[in-house]
């Protein structure tokens, strides 16, 4: 027994962690049940919070940045190349350095902000546009369209989204609308898979039949009964995939499939800093941060509106 | 027994219609979407130097015909050849696929080494240190771009240390910073997966009887745990085979590894148009098998997924 007794602590937090969807299985110990404390407060936000905090400091440096440093992210400047952050250029501190043409590392990764952000947003509006409603009708309607719907679903889902991504924009050509459409393209099927399953839940309620009964129609029936009540799964699903586009993005510019040179994009600054790892590294490492710190916050929101909003989680 | 060969006919059938339905995407993407004479071509060809290279590619007939040859090409395993170096595209799918798939067993090997063993402490000692090590470097794993990562590497260990070389393939030191930067795709969630399962299984009757008989800690986490606890994490692991796919390609065009995704970016990037569709296929074929014999298993261990 005395083997045991150093193992009972947390022998007692397994069963505490692992009886709390069953307590019947709690209530066999002899300990009292005391159910988990719901989390209270800001504790429960802090993550959330730290999250909203990450995506608004980028995405705000990004907005109005540029306005304060006033320098052409564009314009080079042969006579102050490959400088180390915190040189001085011309009177004034580069924080960030310069790259290989002489410009404003700095400048130019709160302009590729800017650039990588806005084409996200605008696929995300694309694909989650086109999945919601192919999944909105695939769910709603069943039968043929059903199977069709859910039949491309799976075709895409079988390649990676990078794959696809790159199979778009090698057809499409690069710049920013053509990002927006592959990144579109390679992201609807997940959630138009999403969007369906939520809709097969919904149209078995009760008030779904009411509607029906009292004859409304489909249009009116999606619109007014099921949309807003597939809005909180659609505001996690797209904020977590907002992140992983965020990551698609950059990797699609990296690979050179993405938005084209002049214009900085996260994705393009490290490829073209790749070349100077010997000799300058931070070409590379910042653009990298100001991504990372982008989809972690992003992470954190996601997850963060998931315990809020997901009913299963009270 | 019967109802388990329809369910695997049926699961194979659909199988082959995913595939089929993606092989129709890509020719179309490519073809009436796109050019790929038109990418092909220099840019100061004549109208005759034009028509020529799409009689030579084979691009001339009607589409209907073209796509007839092509579903039946592949049905033969003949995805025509490289308009840049006239090789069998299969051929050169082939080739580069032992190099990726070393580069793959590295980083799952690596993986499985780090994870499971912080997964198991994580769920011995919920709360730990190591527990919310773990958790962080979770959250940071699937937040940072790896091949951002990569490059790091890159500059501390090959530029800096000198430890390892940053590109091309040879001795096993070339496999150490891909391998790396590959693992950390897989790392976070088999570390997860594990905690998570490994503390279900371990809150269970048959756990507390073999505490009861006398096992000691480590038999009844071992023995009995973890050995449960292993199938949704296996599981887990071979459907997210995309994952590995997508760190692979990214990865071995970092490091200049030539594996078979270099040779596809490489295709993508200069409209190579049968090494492209060979590349397609066959990570299609691949992910949708894999899918195919996890529901099949699926089917034979648990019957009651047949009723679904």
């Amino acid at each position: 027994m005395t083997r045991r007794e150093g193992v009972l602590p947390h022998n007692e937090e397994v069963k505490r962690v692992a009886a709390a969807p069953e307590p019947d299985v709690a209530l066999s110990s002899d300990e009292a049940v005391v159910p988990r404390r719901p989390r209270r407060g800001w504790r429960k936000h802090r993550l959330g919070i730290l999250g909203l905090v990450l995506v608004g400091t980028v995405v705000l440096s990004s907005l109005i940045g540029p306005f304060f440093i006033d320098l052409d992210a564009n314009q080079s400047d042969l006579a102050n190349r490959l400088l180390p952050p915190g040189s001085e250029v011309n009177g004034r501190t580069a924080l960030f350095g310069t790259d290989a043409l002489g410009r404003d590392q700095l400048a130019r990764v709160l302009i590729g902000g800017r650039a990588s952000l806005s084409v996200v947003l605008l696929a995300l509006v694309l694909g989650g546009g086109l999945g919601t409603m192919l999944g909105m009708i695939s769910g709603f309607r069943g039968g043929w369209v059903d199977t069709t719907v859910m039949r491309l679903v799976d075709s895409f889902l079988a390649l990676p989204t990078i794959v696809l991504a790159m199979l778009v924009a090698a057809t499409l050509g690069g710049g920013f609308v053509n990002t927006a459409i592959t990144l579109g393209i390679a992201g609807w099927a997940v959630y138009a898979r999403l969007i369906r399953a939520e809709v097969l839940k919904i149209r078995e309620e009760d008030y779904i039949g009411a509607a029906v009964a009292l004859g409304g129609s489909d249009n009116r029936i999606l619109m007014r009964h099921i949309g807003p009540n597939i809005l909180s799964s659609l505001l996690v699903v797209a904020s977590l995939e907002l992140g992983r586009m965020v990551l698609t993005e950059s990797s699609l510019s990296y690979l050179g499939f993405g938005m084209q040179p002049p214009d900085a994009s996260w994705g393009s600054m490290i490829r073209q800093g790749q070349a100077y790892v010997q000799s300058a590294w931070w070409l590379s490492t910042v653009p990298g941060v100001f991504i990372a710190v982008m989809v972690l916050g992003l992470n954190l929101v996601g997850d963060w509106l998931r315990d809020i909003l997901d009913p299963r989680n009270n | 027994m019967g109802s388990i060969a329809g369910v695997v006919v049926r699961r194979a059938l659909s199988g082959v219609l995913t595939i089929f339905l993606l092989v129709t995407f890509v020719f179309f993407m490519m073809r009436v979407v796109g050019d790929p004479v038109a990418s092909l071509a220099p840019e100061d060809a004549t109208q005759e130097q034009i028509d020529a290279l799409r009689v030579r590619l084979g691009l001339d007939g009607p589409l209907i015909v073209q796509y007839r040859d092509y579903l039946l090409g592949i049905l033969e395993g003949d995805l025509g050849r490289s308009y840049r170096s006239n090789r069998p595209a299969v051929a050169l799918v082939l080739e580069r696929l032992p190099a990726t798939l070393e580069l793959a067993a590295v980083a799952l090997g690596l993986a499985v080494l780090v994870a499971i063993p912080v997964g198991v402490i994580a769920a011995v000692r919920p709360g730990s240190l190591i527990d919310a090590f773990s958790r962080v470097f979770a959250v940071l794993g699937q937040s940072l771009p790896v091949f951002w990562l990569a490059i790091l590497l890159i500059i501390v260990f090959a530029v800096n240390l000198g430890w390892f070389p940053s590109t091309g393939r040879g001795g096993i030191e070339h496999l150490v910073l891909p391998g790396l930067a590959l693992s950390v795709y897989s790392i976070p969630l088999t570390m997860r997966l594990t905690r998570s399962a490994l503390m279900e299984e371990l809150g269970k009757d048959y756990i507390r009887t073999g505490r009861a008989k006398g096992l000691r800690e480590w038999e009844v986490v071992a023995k009995h745990g973890l050995r449960n606890s292993m199938i949704p994490v296996i599981t887990v692991l071979a459907l997210r085979v995309g994952t590995v796919i997508t760190g692979a390609i990214i990865l071995e065009e970092v490091f200049a590894y030539p594996g078979l995704g270099r040779l596809g970016v490489q295709a993508l990037q200069t409209a190579d148009f049968p090494v492209i569709q060979a590349f397609i296929v066959f990570i299609a074929a691949v992910t949708v098998s894999i899918n195919l014999i996890v529901d099949i298993l699926y089917t034979v261990v648990d019957p009651r997924v047949r009723l679904t």
